[in-house]
């Protein structure tokens, strides 16, 4: 589990932020005017993206645009502190998942689960593997019937870390080091709950399982 | 370079699954990869399925921000311009 301690309280782990946080979190201090003129250009096209993300995190619309909104607002904040050339759009899903984590989960309802490490990844692997022919043909099938929704619901009933981890892979394609600082975790953590995450949502998409009913919240869109 | 690849078995090769579909191997363990899965049909399922697992994923999660937020964010950043800065 990611620290909840308040050394990420301001939602951006080791980004060196210098100034006051409390001064941060009701009104930025604010870089010069000009910085917003960049800010809008730079930071703007990425809203969908973070937006998708906060949708899939929060799993409702009223948390998700918050969350949007309040990731815009430190980021402009620390602004500054961004080095341009790198990814922007990584560091501000970096905000947002700090974000969420420090301010966000505590609020929400939704199934919770520490990692459990005693089973090696392989063996995981290796459990859903080595099935007879026909069974793999239905499970392609079960696959390819599936919806959007479905696909949504499954992902909804993941543990929080495990759903990070699998969309910023999947949506995203962030490579396993930047999902690594984006989620402030060493990177033997992604994968191993990428390995989790993925066994998981495998078992409930195909025949195997169904999603726990009642996951998501009750403002969740569709 | 076939002196360089170690043939692997089915471990190796589950375990190394999701790296290989995430594009993290080397090309020496790509290749290593697909010598595998060209011989090994559980093993070839399993990449099928994960990949499949992965395009729904993509597929299912685009969104589109809704304008009332855009335009809030863009009339919070507006007003940021505006304003005299305390920094600077």
């Amino acid at each position: 589990m990611t620290s909840t301690s308040q050394e990420g309280s301001d939602g951006l782990g080791s980004f060196n932020v210098v100034e006051n946080r409390q001064d941060a979190k009701a009104t930025p201090v604010r870089p010069a005017n000009g910085q917003a003129v960049v800010f809008e250009r730079e930071a703007m096209q990425y809203l969908d993206q973070l937006y998708a993300a906060a949708m899939r995190i929060t799993r409702n619309q009223a948390d998700a645009e918050d969350l949007v909104q309040e990731t815009y607002t430190k980021a402009f904040a620390n602004f500054h502190q961004y080095q341009p050339g790198t990814n922007l759009k990584a560091w501000m899903h970096r905000i947002l998942t700090n974000t969420y984590i420090n301010e966000y989960r505590k609020k929400q309802r939704g199934p919770q689960q520490a990692d459990s490490d005693e089973i090696e990844d392989w063996q995981i692997m290796r459990a859903a593997s080595h099935e007879p022919g026909g069974l793999r043909s239905a499970e392609i099938e079960a696959l390819d019937r599936l919806t959007d929704s479905r696909v949504k619901d499954a992902l909804a009933a993941l543990p929080d870390e495990y759903r990070l981890v699998v969309y910023y892979a999947d949506v995203e394609g962030y490579s396993y080091k930047e999902i690594a600082t984006i989620m402030d975790t060493p990177i033997g953590t992604v994968m191993s709950r990428l390995h989790r995450g993925r066994a998981q949502l495998r078992k409930y998409l195909t025949s195997h399982g169904m999603a726990p009913q009642g996951a998501r919240s009750p403002k969740s869109q569709e | 370079m076939d002196h360089l690849l170690h043939h692997w078995k089915c471990e190796e090769a589950l375990d190394k699954l999701h790296h290989f579909l995430d594009q993290q191997l080397s090309a020496v363990e790509t290749e290593a990869m697909l010598l595998h899965l060209e011989g090994c049909d559980s093993c070839a399922h399993e990449a099928d399925v994960h990949s499949r697992i992965k395009d729904l994923v993509k597929r299912a999660c685009a969104e589109v921000a809704p304008d009332h937020l855009r335009d809030l964010i863009t009339g919070q950043i507006a007003q940021w311009r505006t304003e005299p800065s305390e920094t600077a």
